[in-house]
């Protein structure tokens, strides 16, 4: 099948110039990109399955259209293979849809990144970390993913730094924030089954998400040890004010002790809720909350989410280690809601 | 389609191969579809062609008032007569 | 020579942002960007050596470009975005070659150096094709009569007084305002 790319074709000399060159155009976020030749573009499109003209989104009240051809070209530029164009077409998708409200996550001074977290046989097949440094160096998949999704938005979308990316810190996530969930080794059903898909199906969440908090406890040996710790770190974090999802990762130590226990995710979640609550005269004082703090704000109780189903639990991370994660996500849910969209081979 | 139009309308494309050696060929190969081919004459210098993707911008931005459409346009250049 | 695929947007409707513009050419450095093509830079040097008698540039460098269908390679970008005021690139006198001329042009307004690129007259859909590709339809390069690669010293001599008003021209002054 001859694939018909309509792209704008720049001329330069040799592949040595053609990394300075896509530098010199903004094309890349920091890092050398790989040059996206005719070629290059095409195998990516044709591991699409879709036409190149295919509208795999649209960026609302921007008019902002984002094409398969665009998609496979950010992924050349990002150093994907062509078997993980699946999982970035569902991650544009995730980020278009309305309920993701691409605007605020993507030009707010809170700079959020976008974490994506892959579900199901497809994060096996790909070979997409959940073990050891999970948010580390290492791995293609993760990786270059993650990093072609940031490269539309740059290219695509225009979200650029200082432009329409207006974010005062931003974070490392904000190159690339792709996890796989350690569904092999966990007792409970995978994330992607409490979104409401079979665990055949491989899916892609969508997340406007800080950067991940690390917690530390070796002393526990109960899941109420272990997550009084968590718990008191959340507690005070990112999404205090303005009650957001919150993603707990707990990796294998931690893991194995809730399995001991037999607690569930629900357990887990109901522990946290319970046990991160504030008052507001702390989140006064701490000036979190306007104003002094009144009568009764002692007892006046704010929990750090809206309810329970905001914690999203997740087995993830190395099996040594008395180390676990939490990620706040962004803002507010109601001004970004987390999408789960289905990968589509 | 009106090829006397089109050929008009694509003379000074027309100009610009021939400083370089080139003839520019216009037919309806198929209904609804230009085809236009640069063929190289004795003396073409075959650097100076600009790439393909390039030349075919060129005719869509000069046919003007034909407005075909990229798809209904299919160009021939010398690698494609060998 | 290799291609790209463009990953943006590619707005199409841009207009094109030039360099500010010195109030005169005295005292400045000129850069000359010779495509390689036959004449051309013997076209360039009568530019410069005109800026400089008449026009009181401080002198000139002729920088050659590796390819003339792809624009100038980083190194000499780099060096006149540094050390030179002004940019002059020519000859574009083929259809490869008028286009990257049209580029050299382009990139170095994009870097704030004042440029002007000249093409012969039988390219000019190929420097308004590379123009709108960038986004800047209506990007202004000057024109030369075609054919210069066959023409002696003296021939060039006119085609160069005929120009020359209009280089320094778009040196000085912004064409977008």
């Amino acid at each position: 099948m001859t694939i018909e790319l309509e792209s704008i074709r720049h001329q330069v000399a040799d592949a040595d110039e053609a990394i300075d060159f896509c530098f010199r155009q903004g094309w890349s976020d920091g890092l050398p990109v790989v040059p996206p030749t005719e070629d290059r573009v095409a195998g990516m499109v044709q591991a699409s399955g879709r036409e190149p003209d295919d509208v795999v989104g649209v960026i609302a009240d921007r008019e902002i259209v984002i094409t398969v051809e665009k998609v496979a070209v950010n992924a050349v530029l990002a150093g994907c293979r062509p078997d993980y164009m699946p999982v970035v077409l569902a991650a544009i998708e995730g980020i278009c849809d309305k309920r993701w409200a691409y605007h605020g996550p993507s030009t707010t001074t809170s700079g959020p990144a976008v974490l994506i977290i892959v579900n199901g046989p497809i994060s096996r097949e790909l070979g997409i970390n959940n073990g050891d440094n999970l948010f580390g160096p290492g791995w293609r998949s993760n990786l270059t993913i993650g990093r072609a999704v940031r490269l539309v938005m740059r290219n695509v979308c225009g979200s650029i730094p200082g432009i329409l990316d207006r974010a005062t810190h931003g974070h490392p996530g904000k190159l690339s924030y792709v996890i796989a969930e350690n569904e092999l080794d966990s007792p409970w059903a995978p994330f992607h089954v409490d979104r409401g898909f079979s665990q055949e199906q491989s899916t892609v969440t969508v997340i406007a998400a800080d950067g991940p908090r690390q917690i530390f406890n070796q002393l526990s040996s109960t899941p109420e040890g272990v997550l009084t710790t968590m718990a008191d770190d959340m507690r005070i974090s990112g999404g205090v004010i303005g009650q957001t999802h919150y993603i707990v990762l707990l990796a294998g130590e931690h893991m194995e002790i809730m399995q001991k226990h037999e607690w569930t995710k629900r357990d887990v979640r109901r522990y946290l809720f319970e046990n991160t609550m504030n008052n507001y005269a702390h989140l006064r004082r701490t000036n979190r909350f306007t104003g002094p703090a009144k009568p009764g704000d002692e007892t006046r109780i704010r929990p750090l989410v809206s309810n329970e189903d905001m914690i999203f639990v997740i087995p993830a991370g190395g099996k040594a280690g008395a180390f676990s994660s939490y990620i706040p996500g962004w803002a507010k849910e109601s001004w970004s809601y987390a999408v789960t969209k289905e990968v589509r081979k | 389609m009106n090829l006397e139009a089109v050929t008009a309308s694509l003379d000074a494309v027309r100009q610009t191969l021939e400083a370089s050696g080139f003839n520019l060929e216009i037919e309806e190969r198929e209904t609804a579809k230009l085809t236009v081919t640069v063929r190289p004459g004795p003396d073409a210098c075959p650097e100076c062609l600009v790439p393909k993707s390039m030349f075919k911008r060129i005719i869509l931005d000069n046919l003007g008032s034909a407005e075909l459409s990229p798809s209904s346009v299919v160009v021939r250049y010398p690698v494609d007569l060998a | 020579m290799i291609e790209l695929l463009d990953p943006t947007r590619e707005l199409r409707e841009g207009k094109m942002k030039y360099a500010a513009r010195p109030a005169s050419l005295e005292g400045l450095r000129v850069a000359l960007i010779e495509n390689t093509k036959w004449n051309s830079e013997a076209v360039l040097h009568k530019i410069g050596d005109k800026l400089v008698a008449d026009h009181g540039a401080a002198g000139f460098k002729v920088f050659h470009k590796r390819y003339s269908s792809v624009p100038a390679h980083e190194e000499i970008i780099e060096t006149v975005r540094r050390e030179f005021d002004v940019m002059i690139a020519g000859v574009g006198d083929c259809g490869s070659c008028s286009s990257g001329t049209v580029l050299d042009g382009i990139l170095l307004e994009k870097e704030g150096i004042p440029s002007a690129s000249i093409i012969t007259s039988v390219f000019v859909p190929t420097g308004h094709a590379m123009a709108a590709q960038w986004a800047v339809p209506d990007y202004r390069f000057l024109i030369m009569e075609h054919p210069i690669a066959n023409l002696t010293g003296d021939e060039l001599d006119v085609k160069v007084a005929a120009i020359l008003p209009e280089v320094v021209g778009l040196l000085l002054k912004d064409p977008a305002s």
